[in-house]
């Protein structure tokens, strides 16, 4: 049933890894470049521009992920504990999910850019003497701006993953719970949040890969210099010196690299955390 | 098969109409070949006026004349375009591409000549080129250094200008050192799009050309030692302004679509570009201040001419060429010319036009933001090599954008 699916995945992200190590070691044809060497790994790793853009990129990942996965899990929550679980409420916390992410970028430099409406307002109130005399939090040396653009898109994506859990988990002990004395936020710290990990997890998985490796919010959003990885590779792919794509793919393979780390490092804890339970199960049955 | 006649004959009477001085059996079959196709046009999104020219004028102009539905595919930068051939021509893609006409020049021209992604030689068959063209001038025969051969026919002319706006700004500083000054009297006021992006790139190489001694010296070969040896004084020049720039010089924009908005918002009161008449459009639609006028540098401004080529593996070759013929007839460079719509100047030689062509292209009012066609003429300079641009864009970043500012 699955093998359609399954080869055409296998063919197409091993064929295209196994044309990303030919070309990052140098194999251009078009280009008259045929000779494969380190040289472009060694490049690009010895480059000043890889540890600050590094840096850049796992502070954006990790700062947003932080704060897609708490907000995201505070919003699903509240929709599970204060709403009837109706069509409407999927389709709000739904929304924002078809939102791209370049609009995404556009809103936060509308609304938090040095002449966005953020700045306008403090400059009405007068907290600002010009709307440019705003505190700065689009294309800031820290990465704020990408922080809030992925934020913004992630929380709802964390919310809709966590509120089904948040809500199975509500029905089938709320009441009981409840009887039995506890308080509202007993349940969600005791009962709901414990049995809502995998989902957050998950969530917060894939909300940091996705701000490891995503492109277009930090390219909206962020510095000349330094980039995050993507945004980098990308530069290079495009420059008009044929030599400098081998480097781009040295990038691409690394931010792909970092991710695999990752995945692997979240199937351990998730393995881990399934044996948890399953013992817990065990102990109870006996 | 009736349709098929009809269709070859209308495109014949068509081509009378066209006063085509010989009869020419290749360009009629092209044209037949051509109707009733879809022909789908790669190029700069970054301006709604040109958009909106492709998309309003030449669609439905293409679509009339010749039975050629025009479909418009905007990319953010050529290399993107050059890239996805590239690849195509590695992966065995010969036939059934997505592109049939680019929009390209320079170094990206250079780029694709040399990884062998353009179709041609082509622009001989084009009766536009034929008729309208010097194809003996440089500017015609080689872009950026590169000869031609006929991969590529020209579409339009441009000259670098520098857009301010009168009311904040008095006197334009027009030299660069008087706008080193200006940018430090004026924090904050002025900045330029980072390169490699192509607005930006063509800033910090007339940065180049004014504090290097001038282009001259850089034109007979390429000689990367040569530049090497002249660039810090470049560096040193961008570097004093840099803490006086937008941003403090921490960052800059990443294009002239968002410089432009800046200047639009008022954080900054200079912007810049390839088109003398940029302004003249932008005010047309109400982004641009009233007030917005032009200037050049007295040590001049760079000019180039922009061409369309066609990929290897177009799927509708007869539709490009016929489209590029289009782009460069007397009717399409003449609409072109007009600010209101895009003002592109001219490719083709005025003096190969009938009285009643010229003095229609004559005719045209360019606005009151843009510069006499004598000033701009007076005050050009030429494009340097393509490897000259890869080394100044590499040292840029390295030199300039990586470089701390100084206090």
């Amino acid at each position: 049933m699955l093998a359609p699916a399954f080869i055409v995945l296998v063919v197409l992200l091993w064929t295209g890894l196994g044309i990303a190590f030919v070309r990052a070691s140098g194999v251009y044809p078009a280009f008259g470049m045929v000779t494969p060497s380190g040289i472009f790994w060694r490049e690009v790793l010895g480059d000043e521009a890889f540890g600050p853009s590094l840096w850049l990129t796992l502070r954006i990942a990790g700062l947003s992920t932080l704060a897609a996965a708490g907000l995201g899990t505070a919003l699903a929550f509240l929709a599970a504990a204060w709403t009837k679980p109706t069509w409407r409420l999927r389709l709000l916390l739904q929304c924002p999910l078809y939102l791209p992410h370049l609009v995404a970028a556009n809103v936060v430099i509308l609304t938090l850019g040095q002449s966005g409406l953020f700045a306008r307002i403090l400059h009405l109130v007068g907290l600002a003497a010009e709307p440019a005399d705003a505190p700065r939090l689009v294309y800031d040396a820290f990465g704020w701006g990408s922080v809030l653009g992925f934020a913004l898109k992630e929380t709802p994506f964390v919310a809709v993953l966590v509120y089904p859990f948040a809500l199975a988990a509500l029905a089938t002990y709320g009441p009981v719970a409840r009887t039995l004395g506890a308080s509202l936020g007993g349940i969600l710290r005791r009962i709901v949040l414990p049995m809502s990990w995998p989902a957050v997890a998950t969530a917060a998985v894939i909300t940091f890969a996705y701000g490891f490796s995503s492109f277009e919010i930090p390219s909206v959003l962020g510095r000349t210099y330094p980039k995050v990885l993507s945004n980098w590779a990308y530069e290079l792919y495009t420059n008009v010196e044929a030599a400098s794509r081998p480097r781009a793919m040295v990038v691409g393979l690394l931010v792909v690299g970092g991710n695999a780390v990752l995945a692997g490092v979240y199937f351990v804890l998730a393995a881990r955390y399934d044996a948890m339970l399953t013992a817990i199960r065990a102990g109870k049955t006996t | 098969m009736r349709l098929f006649l009809c269709s070859v004959i209308l495109s014949i009477s068509s081509l009378a109409r066209a006063e085509t001085p010989a009869p020419d059996a290749a360009w009629d079959q092209t044209l037949a070949k051509a109707k009733g196709t879809e022909v789908v046009f790669s190029s700069w999104g970054g301006s709604d006026s040109i958009n909106s020219w492709i998309d309003k004028w030449v669609a439905p102009e293409m679509a009339k004349r010749f039975g050629v539905k025009v479909k418009r595919q905007p990319y953010k930068d050529t290399v993107d375009v050059v890239n996805k051939l590239t690849s195509e021509k590695q992966a065995g893609k010969k036939a059934d591409g997505s592109i049939d006409l680019v929009w390209i020049n320079g170094e990206n021209f250079k780029l694709a000549k040399t990884a062998g992604v353009l179709h041609g030689p082509f622009t001989d068959q084009l009766p536009s080129f034929r008729q309208y063209y010097d194809a003996k001038a440089p500017d015609i025969t080689t872009d950026f250094g590169t000869p031609v051969d006929g991969f590529e026919a020209p579409y339009g002319k441009a000259q670098f200008v520098f857009v301010y706006d009168s009311a904040k700004v008095k006197e334009p500083p027009r030299s660069f050192e008087a706008l080193r000054a200006w940018a430090a009297q004026n924090p904050g006021r002025f900045t330029y799009p980072a390169p490699p992006d192509f607005t930006g790139s063509a800033f910090v190489r007339q940065v180049v050309y004014a504090t290097t001694g001038g282009y001259a010296q850089y034109l007979p070969k390429v000689d990367l030692e040569l530049m090497a040896k002249k660039l810090p004084a470049a560096w040193s020049f961008l570097n004093a302004m840099k803490p006086h720039l937008w941003m403090k010089g921490e960052t800059y924009p990443d294009g002239q679509p968002r410089l432009n908005q800046l200047y639009s918002d008022g954080e900054v009161w200079m912007t810049m570009g390839y088109s003398p008449t940029t302004a003249e459009a932008e005010m047309a639609k109400g982004t641009f201040p009233k007030s917005t006028r032009t200037f050049v540098m007295k040590e001049g401004t760079i000019a180039n001419t922009h061409f369309v080529g066609i990929p290897f593996n177009a799927k509708n070759v007869e539709g490009g060429k016929v489209l590029a013929n289009f782009l460069l007839s007397p009717d399409a460079q003449i609409s072109k010319f007009d600010p209101k719509l895009w003002g592109d100047f001219p490719a083709l030689d005025p003096t190969k036009l009938t009285d009643a062509q010229r003095q229609q292209l004559e005719s045209i009012d360019l606005g009151i933001s843009t510069l006499p066609v004598r000033e701009l003429a007076s005050h050009r300079v030429p494009e340097i090599q393509p490897e000259y641009l890869v080394q100044i864009e590499k040292e840029w970043a390295k030199q300039v954008a990586q470089k701390k500012a100084s206090h």
